[in-house]
């Protein structure tokens, strides 16, 4: 025998979006399904490779506004972007203007970071030959975390910790165009550049130590004060504990799939 | 050539504390014995300041380097 109830049957809805990437659109108000998939897909991505536990800092540069480039994506409470100056912010992600434009991302890698186990990454969309710094902070000669994807003389250098080329510092020679996925990745003994996962440079010296002022992005933060704008076109940009060479295929990988969604990538 | 606003010092430490628009704060550079901001500050500002608006334009001089 049967009975009735007034109670309505429940049924769930699917979990649509990752609770992280649901934190992510509810601080910045982004509503576009094609970021919004692209975000998501992004957080799958790097915790199903057990990268996201190891990136500090993630900025997306999605959503076209100086509001929503400020956020990071990891921890949108945590370190957000204070704007200063020329900066353009598009569907492309931020571009400098190389004079005045930079972004205080309020990290500092002193006390954020540890030695001999960092990691840069950066997307970028334009072929620029320039003194600018793409991301970064010093205090000097022996107190550097800076990255530049193509000087005037076309060499990239990634100075983690020191400006002694392998003794915290290396250089790639020859570079001809700065677009692309750029990893930077430093631990003892060890110091990666990658480019679109290609390996271009490595060398085994360790030297320097951590600077102690914020890191920026679009100039790099000379003791507190900007320095070296950049004019490149950013995308994306982390900052993390070292990584694997397994973890830095599949953190260009994500990076990848997540521009080509985004319809930007170069 | 790039070319930039020109400030006065008085302009520059007025600038340095308001904001373009929410989220960004002017930035004023010295540029060669001289004070200056982007033409990007002055076309995305929008606040009150009309003064902002009529800011000389002067040439930015570059200063090149390989690495630092």
């Amino acid at each position: 025998m049967g009975y009735y109830t007034n109670k309505i049957p429940f049924i769930s809805k699917p979990n649509l979006y990752d609770i992280d990437a649901k934190a992510f659109f509810t601080a910045t108000g982004i509503t576009d399904l094609t970021i919004k998939n692209a975000i998501n897909q992004l957080v799958l991505d790097l915790k199903s490779t057990s990268l996201w536990s190891k990136i500090k800092v993630l900025y997306p540069f999605v959503g076209g506004t100086s509001f929503t480039h400020k956020f990071n994506l990891i921890d949108t409470t945590q370190f957000q972007i204070s704007w200063y100056g020329g900066v353009t912010h598009d569907s492309g992600g931020i571009t400098g203007n190389g004079t005045t434009g930079y972004g205080d991302t309020n990290f500092n890698p002193s006390t954020e970071l540890t030695y001999n186990n960092t990691c840069i990454s950066t997307y970028i969309r334009n072929n620029v030959a320039s003194s600018g710094y793409d991301i970064g902070s010093f205090n000097g000669t022996s107190q550097r975390f800076i990255h530049t994807p193509r000087t005037p003389t076309n060499t990239a250098s990634s100075q983690q910790y020191n400006t002694t080329i392998g003794g915290g510092r290396l250089d790639k020679t020859s570079i001809t165009d700065s677009r692309g996925h750029h990893i930077l990745n430093k631990k003892t003994n060890s110091h990666r550049m990658l480019i679109d996962d290609s390996l271009v440079a490595s060398n085994t010296g360790n030297g320097g130590s951590l600077p102690t002022y914020n890191i920026f992005v679009g100039a790099i933060s000379s003791a507190g004060t900007a320095t070296s704008y950049s004019s490149r076109n950013i995308a994306f940009a982390t900052i993390s504990e070292s990584l694997t060479t397994t973890n830095e295929t599949d953190l260009y990988n994500a990076v990848n799939l997540f521009q080509i969604t985004l319809g930007r990538n170069v | 050539m790039i070319e930039v606003h020109l400030l006065t010092e008085e302009q520059k430490d007025f600038l340095k504390d308001i904001y373009i628009d929410d989220n960004t704060k002017f930035n004023p550079v010295f540029n060669n014995g001289n004070w200056i901001i982007s033409q990007e500050e002055v076309t995305q500002y929008n606040g009150e300041l009309e003064w902002v608006k009529e800011l000389p334009l002067i040439e930015y001089i570059i200063e090149e380097f390989d690495l630092l």
